[in-house]
Protein backbone atom coordinates (compact mmCIF):
# COMPACT_ATOMS: atom_id res chain seq x y z
CA UNK A 1 0.00 0.00 0.00
CA UNK A 2 1.37 3.08 -0.52
CA UNK A 3 1.56 5.85 1.76
CA UNK A 4 -0.64 7.74 -0.67
CA UNK A 5 -3.55 5.10 -0.51
CA UNK A 6 -2.84 4.81 3.19
CA UNK A 7 -3.73 8.57 3.73
CA UNK A 8 -7.45 7.32 1.88
CA UNK A 9 -8.10 4.59 4.00
CA UNK A 10 -6.86 7.22 6.99
CA UNK A 11 -9.28 10.20 5.71
CA UNK A 12 -11.82 7.15 5.49
CA UNK A 13 -11.34 5.92 9.19
CA UNK A 14 -10.90 9.20 10.28
CA UNK A 15 -14.68 9.97 9.06
CA UNK A 16 -16.00 7.12 11.42
CA UNK A 17 -14.11 8.25 14.30
CA UNK A 18 -15.42 11.88 13.68
CA UNK A 19 -19.04 10.02 14.13
CA UNK A 20 -17.85 8.18 17.23
CA UNK A 21 -16.43 11.45 18.52
CA UNK A 22 -19.59 13.34 18.20
CA UNK A 23 -21.55 10.65 20.20
CA UNK A 24 -18.97 10.54 22.72
CA UNK A 25 -18.60 13.77 23.56
CA UNK A 26 -18.61 13.82 26.79
CA UNK A 27 -14.70 12.46 27.05
CA UNK A 28 -14.02 14.01 30.47
CA UNK A 29 -16.75 11.52 31.84
CA UNK A 30 -15.22 10.00 34.81
CA UNK A 31 -17.08 6.92 34.68
CA UNK A 32 -14.48 4.76 33.33
CA UNK A 33 -11.36 7.02 35.16
CA UNK A 34 -11.26 4.87 37.79
CA UNK A 35 -9.84 2.06 35.93
CA UNK A 36 -6.76 3.99 34.49
CA UNK A 37 -6.66 5.58 37.13
CA UNK A 38 -5.81 2.46 39.58
CA UNK A 39 -3.56 0.88 37.70
CA UNK A 40 -1.44 3.84 37.59
CA UNK A 41 -1.74 4.68 41.04
CA UNK A 42 -1.23 0.86 42.01
CA UNK A 43 2.30 0.79 39.85
CA UNK A 44 3.59 4.05 42.12
CA UNK A 45 2.48 2.74 45.37
CA UNK A 46 4.44 -0.75 44.78
CA UNK A 47 7.41 1.26 44.83
CA UNK A 48 6.71 3.48 47.64
CA UNK A 49 5.31 0.46 49.98
CA UNK A 50 8.91 -1.38 48.74
CA UNK A 51 10.88 1.36 49.54
CA UNK A 52 9.22 2.00 52.52
CA UNK A 53 9.43 -1.34 54.06
CA UNK A 54 13.25 -1.14 53.02
CA UNK A 55 13.62 1.87 55.05
CA UNK A 56 11.76 0.08 57.96
CA UNK A 57 13.58 -2.70 57.76
CA UNK A 58 16.56 -1.10 58.00
CA UNK A 59 15.59 0.68 61.17
CA UNK A 60 14.90 -2.56 62.64
CA UNK A 61 17.82 -4.09 61.43
CA UNK A 62 20.05 -1.38 62.72
CA UNK A 63 18.27 -2.14 66.19
CA UNK A 64 18.76 -5.63 66.23
CA UNK A 65 22.55 -5.36 65.90
CA UNK A 66 22.96 -2.44 68.19
CA UNK A 67 21.27 -4.84 70.89
CA UNK A 68 23.12 -7.95 69.94
CA UNK A 69 26.09 -9.22 71.95
CA UNK A 70 26.65 -12.82 70.15
CA UNK A 71 27.99 -13.02 67.16
CA UNK A 72 25.56 -15.79 66.00
CA UNK A 73 22.70 -13.44 66.25
CA UNK A 74 24.72 -10.45 64.56
CA UNK A 75 26.54 -11.96 61.85
CA UNK A 76 22.98 -13.22 60.14
CA UNK A 77 21.71 -9.51 60.53
CA UNK A 78 25.20 -8.13 59.19
CA UNK A 79 24.82 -10.09 56.18
CA UNK A 80 21.04 -8.74 55.22
CA UNK A 81 21.88 -5.44 56.09
CA UNK A 82 23.51 -4.24 52.49
CA UNK A 83 20.72 -6.42 51.07
CA UNK A 84 18.53 -3.98 52.98
CA UNK A 85 20.27 -0.90 52.01
CA UNK A 86 20.51 -1.58 48.15
CA UNK A 87 16.85 -2.51 48.44
CA UNK A 88 16.49 0.86 49.77
CA UNK A 89 18.34 2.47 47.81
CA UNK A 90 16.91 1.14 44.42
CA UNK A 91 13.70 2.10 45.61
CA UNK A 92 14.65 5.68 46.22
CA UNK A 93 15.92 5.88 42.45
CA UNK A 94 12.86 4.12 40.98
CA UNK A 95 11.00 6.83 42.82
CA UNK A 96 13.24 9.79 42.00
CA UNK A 97 13.47 8.56 38.50
CA UNK A 98 9.43 8.31 38.27
CA UNK A 99 9.29 12.04 39.70
CA UNK A 100 11.42 13.04 36.63
CA UNK A 101 9.72 11.51 33.87
CA UNK A 102 7.14 14.30 31.99
CA UNK A 103 5.22 13.05 29.35
CA UNK A 104 4.74 16.73 27.51
CA UNK A 105 8.53 15.90 26.90
CA UNK A 106 9.97 14.83 23.63
CA UNK A 107 8.57 10.86 22.55
CA UNK A 108 11.97 9.77 22.44
CA UNK A 109 13.71 10.87 25.65
CA UNK A 110 10.51 9.98 27.41
CA UNK A 111 10.39 6.24 25.96
CA UNK A 112 14.06 5.96 26.93
CA UNK A 113 13.61 6.77 30.63
CA UNK A 114 10.39 4.54 30.45
CA UNK A 115 12.68 1.51 29.91
CA UNK A 116 15.49 2.84 32.05
CA UNK A 117 12.81 2.59 35.29
CA UNK A 118 11.55 -0.55 33.88
CA UNK A 119 15.08 -2.19 33.53
CA UNK A 120 15.86 -0.90 37.00
CA UNK A 121 12.41 -2.16 38.41
CA UNK A 122 13.05 -5.52 37.11
CA UNK A 123 16.64 -5.56 38.08
CA UNK A 124 15.53 -4.71 41.90
CA UNK A 125 13.01 -7.06 41.40
CA UNK A 126 14.98 -10.27 40.13
CA UNK A 127 18.06 -9.34 43.18
CA UNK A 128 15.04 -9.90 45.82
CA UNK A 129 13.83 -12.45 44.88
CA UNK A 130 16.48 -14.65 44.30
CA UNK A 131 18.32 -13.15 47.35
CA UNK A 132 15.33 -14.26 49.33
CA UNK A 133 16.00 -17.63 48.14
CA UNK A 134 19.50 -17.58 49.21
CA UNK A 135 19.08 -15.74 52.75
CA UNK A 136 16.08 -16.96 54.02
CA UNK A 137 17.72 -18.86 57.13
CA UNK A 138 19.51 -15.45 58.37
CA UNK A 139 16.08 -13.50 58.03
CA UNK A 140 14.56 -16.92 60.19
CA UNK A 141 17.44 -16.46 62.50
CA UNK A 142 16.76 -12.70 63.10
CA UNK A 143 13.10 -12.89 63.42
CA UNK A 144 13.18 -15.70 65.68
CA UNK A 145 15.45 -14.03 67.64
CA UNK A 146 13.47 -10.87 67.85
CA UNK A 147 10.24 -13.15 69.33
CA UNK A 148 12.84 -14.67 71.34
CA UNK A 149 13.63 -17.84 69.93
CA UNK A 150 16.97 -19.00 69.48
CA UNK A 151 16.70 -20.73 65.95
CA UNK A 152 20.20 -22.57 66.79
CA UNK A 153 18.94 -24.26 69.53
CA UNK A 154 15.75 -24.96 68.53
CA UNK A 155 16.76 -26.34 64.93
CA UNK A 156 20.50 -27.38 65.15
CA UNK A 157 23.16 -26.61 63.16
CA UNK A 158 22.60 -29.43 60.26
CA UNK A 159 19.10 -27.81 59.57
CA UNK A 160 20.83 -25.00 59.01
CA UNK A 161 23.76 -25.77 56.41
CA UNK A 162 20.74 -28.08 55.20
CA UNK A 163 18.42 -25.22 54.28
CA UNK A 164 21.05 -22.72 53.03
CA UNK A 165 22.34 -25.54 50.65
CA UNK A 166 18.48 -26.36 49.69
CA UNK A 167 17.92 -22.24 49.41
CA UNK A 168 21.11 -22.32 46.96
CA UNK A 169 20.11 -25.30 44.51
CA UNK A 170 16.40 -23.75 44.43
CA UNK A 171 18.16 -21.74 42.52
CA UNK A 172 18.79 -23.23 39.23
CA UNK A 173 15.98 -25.16 39.94
CA UNK A 174 13.61 -22.70 39.82
CA UNK A 175 15.22 -21.04 36.69
CA UNK A 176 14.69 -24.40 34.71
CA UNK A 177 11.56 -24.92 35.93
CA UNK A 178 10.28 -21.53 34.92
CA UNK A 179 11.81 -22.07 31.52
CA UNK A 180 10.24 -25.19 31.34
CA UNK A 181 6.57 -24.27 32.14
CA UNK A 182 6.73 -20.98 30.78
CA UNK A 183 3.89 -21.44 28.41
CA UNK A 184 1.58 -23.02 31.67
CA UNK A 185 2.15 -19.42 33.56
CA UNK A 186 2.05 -17.21 30.59
CA UNK A 187 -2.20 -17.70 31.11
CA UNK A 188 -2.17 -15.69 33.71
CA UNK A 189 -0.71 -11.82 33.62
CA UNK A 190 1.04 -12.40 37.12
CA UNK A 191 2.79 -15.55 36.53
CA UNK A 192 3.86 -13.98 32.87
CA UNK A 193 5.72 -11.35 35.08
CA UNK A 194 7.02 -14.32 37.45
CA UNK A 195 8.52 -16.16 34.47
CA UNK A 196 9.78 -12.78 32.65
CA UNK A 197 11.35 -11.78 36.30
CA UNK A 198 13.21 -15.03 37.24
CA UNK A 199 14.43 -15.90 33.37
CA UNK A 200 15.76 -12.27 32.92
CA UNK A 201 13.37 -12.15 29.74
CA UNK A 202 11.85 -8.87 30.81
CA UNK A 203 15.28 -7.39 31.00
CA UNK A 204 16.61 -8.64 27.66
CA UNK A 205 13.27 -7.10 26.41
CA UNK A 206 13.95 -3.58 27.92
CA UNK A 207 17.30 -3.78 26.70
CA UNK A 208 16.02 -4.82 23.33
CA UNK A 209 13.63 -1.64 23.53
CA UNK A 210 16.42 0.48 24.26
CA UNK A 211 18.40 -0.27 21.64
CA UNK A 212 15.70 -0.24 19.35
CA UNK A 213 14.72 3.41 20.68
CA UNK A 214 18.83 4.17 19.95
CA UNK A 215 18.18 2.86 16.15
CA UNK A 216 15.37 4.72 15.64
CA UNK A 217 17.15 7.87 16.56
CA UNK A 218 20.08 7.34 14.31
CA UNK A 219 19.11 8.67 10.71
CA UNK B 1 -3.98 21.94 44.58
CA UNK B 2 -5.34 22.63 41.22
CA UNK B 3 -7.22 25.79 40.35
CA UNK B 4 -10.92 25.15 39.04
CA UNK B 5 -10.36 27.68 36.45
CA UNK B 6 -7.07 25.73 35.09
CA UNK B 7 -9.00 22.85 35.23
CA UNK B 8 -11.63 24.75 33.19
CA UNK B 9 -9.30 26.19 30.83
CA UNK B 10 -7.48 22.33 30.71
CA UNK B 11 -10.83 20.55 29.55
CA UNK B 12 -11.42 23.37 26.66
CA UNK B 13 -8.41 22.69 25.17
CA UNK B 14 -8.99 19.05 25.68
CA UNK B 15 -12.22 19.02 23.80
CA UNK B 16 -10.62 21.84 20.85
CA UNK B 17 -8.20 18.90 20.48
CA UNK B 18 -10.36 15.93 21.36
CA UNK B 19 -9.52 14.35 17.71
CA UNK B 20 -5.89 13.95 18.86
CA UNK B 21 -6.94 11.33 21.52
CA UNK B 22 -9.19 9.17 19.59
CA UNK B 23 -6.78 8.94 16.60
CA UNK B 24 -3.74 8.05 18.66
CA UNK B 25 -6.15 5.60 20.19
CA UNK B 26 -7.45 4.38 16.69
CA UNK B 27 -3.52 3.61 15.74
CA UNK B 28 -2.50 1.84 18.93
CA UNK B 29 -5.60 -0.29 20.36
CA UNK B 30 -8.31 -1.85 18.32
CA UNK B 31 -10.86 -3.38 20.96
CA UNK B 32 -13.14 -1.05 22.13
CA UNK B 33 -12.61 -1.73 25.76
CA UNK B 34 -8.59 -1.09 24.87
CA UNK B 35 -9.41 1.92 23.41
CA UNK B 36 -11.34 3.65 26.45
CA UNK B 37 -9.22 2.18 28.95
CA UNK B 38 -6.25 4.21 26.51
CA UNK B 39 -7.90 6.95 26.11
CA UNK B 40 -8.68 7.29 29.63
CA UNK B 41 -5.13 7.23 30.40
CA UNK B 42 -3.83 9.62 28.26
CA UNK B 43 -7.08 12.05 29.99
CA UNK B 44 -5.26 11.51 33.08
CA UNK B 45 -1.61 11.87 32.12
CA UNK B 46 -2.40 14.72 29.73
CA UNK B 47 -3.60 16.63 32.89
CA UNK B 48 -0.65 15.84 35.07
CA UNK B 49 1.64 17.09 32.29
CA UNK B 50 -0.80 20.04 32.37
CA UNK B 51 1.25 22.09 34.73
CA UNK B 52 4.50 21.88 32.36
CA UNK B 53 2.63 23.26 29.25
CA UNK B 54 3.66 26.38 28.53
CA UNK B 55 1.94 28.03 25.78
CA UNK B 56 4.79 30.51 24.78
CA UNK B 57 6.86 27.22 23.66
CA UNK B 58 4.92 24.81 21.78
CA UNK B 59 1.56 24.05 20.58
CA UNK B 60 -1.43 22.54 22.99
CA UNK B 61 -1.43 19.92 19.98
CA UNK B 62 2.27 19.54 19.54
CA UNK B 63 2.12 19.16 23.06
CA UNK B 64 -0.91 17.02 23.88
CA UNK B 65 0.52 14.65 20.57
CA UNK B 66 3.79 14.18 22.50
CA UNK B 67 1.87 13.37 25.94
CA UNK B 68 -0.26 10.95 23.65
CA UNK B 69 2.11 9.11 22.06
CA UNK B 70 4.07 8.35 25.06
CA UNK B 71 1.26 7.03 26.63
CA UNK B 72 -0.10 4.98 23.53
CA UNK B 73 3.63 3.94 23.21
CA UNK B 74 4.07 2.55 26.64
CA UNK B 75 0.24 1.25 27.02
CA UNK B 76 1.25 -0.72 23.46
CA UNK B 77 4.82 -2.36 24.86
CA UNK B 78 2.73 -3.28 28.23
CA UNK B 79 -0.13 -4.74 25.93
CA UNK B 80 2.85 -6.68 23.51
CA UNK B 81 4.02 -8.30 26.73
CA UNK B 82 0.43 -9.68 27.57
CA UNK B 83 -1.04 -10.14 24.47
CA UNK B 84 -0.18 -11.38 21.21
CA UNK B 85 -0.87 -8.06 18.42
CA UNK B 86 -4.40 -7.74 18.19
CA UNK B 87 -4.30 -6.06 14.91
CA UNK B 88 -4.92 -8.82 11.75
CA UNK B 89 -1.41 -9.29 10.28
CA UNK B 90 -1.16 -8.57 6.26
CA UNK B 91 -2.89 -11.12 4.45
CA UNK B 92 -3.03 -11.57 0.66
CA UNK B 93 -6.95 -10.84 0.68
CA UNK B 94 -6.33 -7.34 1.77
CA UNK B 95 -4.77 -6.39 -1.77
CA UNK B 96 -7.95 -6.75 -3.50
CA UNK B 97 -8.95 -3.89 -1.61
CA UNK B 98 -6.18 -1.64 -1.73
CA UNK B 99 -6.82 1.27 -4.14
CA UNK B 100 -10.49 -0.28 -4.88
CA UNK B 101 -12.63 3.22 -5.65
CA UNK B 102 -16.13 1.13 -5.04
CA UNK B 103 -17.65 2.41 -1.83
CA UNK B 104 -18.38 -0.92 -0.40
CA UNK B 105 -14.22 -1.64 -0.05
CA UNK B 106 -14.09 1.59 2.47
CA UNK B 107 -14.35 -0.80 5.48
CA UNK B 108 -11.72 -2.93 3.71
CA UNK B 109 -9.46 -0.84 2.93
CA UNK B 110 -9.71 0.60 6.90
CA UNK B 111 -8.44 -3.17 7.67
CA UNK B 112 -5.83 -3.18 5.32
CA UNK B 113 -4.73 0.43 6.75
CA UNK B 114 -4.49 -1.55 10.48
CA UNK B 115 -2.60 -4.22 8.81
CA UNK B 116 -0.33 -2.12 7.41
CA UNK B 117 -0.02 -0.27 10.80
CA UNK B 118 0.56 -3.37 12.75
CA UNK B 119 3.60 -4.36 11.07
CA UNK B 120 5.19 -0.95 12.55
CA UNK B 121 6.50 -0.51 16.19
CA UNK B 122 5.32 2.15 18.22
CA UNK B 123 7.45 4.83 16.99
CA UNK B 124 7.14 4.46 13.52
CA UNK B 125 3.32 4.26 13.73
CA UNK B 126 3.95 7.77 16.20
CA UNK B 127 5.67 8.36 12.68
CA UNK B 128 3.44 7.37 10.04
CA UNK B 129 0.25 8.87 12.60
CA UNK B 130 1.47 12.16 12.06
CA UNK B 131 2.19 11.69 8.23
CA UNK B 132 -1.13 11.19 7.93
CA UNK B 133 -2.24 13.95 9.62
CA UNK B 134 -0.27 16.25 7.46
CA UNK B 135 1.76 17.44 10.22
CA UNK B 136 4.65 19.44 9.40
CA UNK B 137 8.20 17.62 9.12
CA UNK B 138 9.20 20.40 11.84
CA UNK B 139 6.33 19.61 14.03
CA UNK B 140 6.85 15.58 14.02
CA UNK B 141 10.51 16.00 14.42
CA UNK B 142 9.77 18.47 17.52
CA UNK B 143 7.05 15.32 19.26
CA UNK B 144 9.80 12.43 18.38
CA UNK B 145 12.68 14.26 19.39
CA UNK B 146 14.85 13.76 16.30
CA UNK B 147 15.69 16.12 13.17
CA UNK B 148 13.49 16.45 10.61
CA UNK B 149 16.00 14.88 8.27
CA UNK B 150 15.86 12.13 9.97
CA UNK B 151 11.51 12.68 9.80
CA UNK B 152 12.31 12.45 6.03
CA UNK B 153 14.91 9.96 5.72
CA UNK B 154 12.50 7.76 7.67
CA UNK B 155 9.00 8.10 5.98
CA UNK B 156 11.17 7.65 2.82
CA UNK B 157 12.34 4.35 4.22
CA UNK B 158 8.81 2.71 5.33
CA UNK B 159 7.58 3.59 1.72
CA UNK B 160 10.00 1.70 0.62
CA UNK B 161 9.46 -0.97 2.95
CA UNK B 162 5.85 -0.92 2.49
CA UNK B 163 6.34 -0.95 -1.67
CA UNK B 164 8.43 -4.12 -0.82
CA UNK B 165 6.05 -6.11 1.11
CA UNK B 166 3.09 -5.13 -0.93
CA UNK B 167 4.95 -6.08 -4.23
CA UNK B 168 5.95 -9.72 -2.46
CA UNK B 169 2.67 -9.66 -0.95
CA UNK B 170 1.35 -9.72 -4.91
CA UNK B 171 3.57 -11.59 -6.09
CA UNK B 172 1.88 -14.82 -3.52
CA UNK B 173 -1.55 -13.82 -4.41
CA UNK B 174 -0.66 -14.04 -7.94
CA UNK B 175 1.20 -17.39 -7.81
CA UNK B 176 -1.80 -18.60 -5.65
CA UNK B 177 -4.22 -17.01 -8.73
CA UNK B 178 -2.21 -18.80 -11.04
CA UNK B 179 -1.97 -22.31 -9.66
CA UNK B 180 -5.92 -22.36 -8.56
Amino acid sequence: MELDEMKLAWQQMNRKLDALQTMNANLGAERKAGRARRTMLRARALIWSETIIAGLTLLALGGFIWDQTAMRFMVPALILYPVAIAVFASGIRQLMLASRIDFSEPVLEIQRQLESLRGLRLRTTQMEFLWMLLLWVPVAIVIARCVGVDLYAAMGAPWMAWNVALGVAAVPCLLWLARRFAPAFNRSSIGRTLIDQLTGQGLAATREQVAAIARFERE
Amino acid sequence: MRGKLERQHFEKLLREHSGIVFKVVGMYAREREEREDLAQEIHAQCWRSFASFDERRAKFSTWMYRVALNVAISHGRRRQRDLASHFEPLETHHLETIGGEAPDDADERVAALHAVIAQLDGLNRALILMYLEDRAYAEIAEVLGISETNVATKINRIKHTLRVRMLGARAEALDETGSS
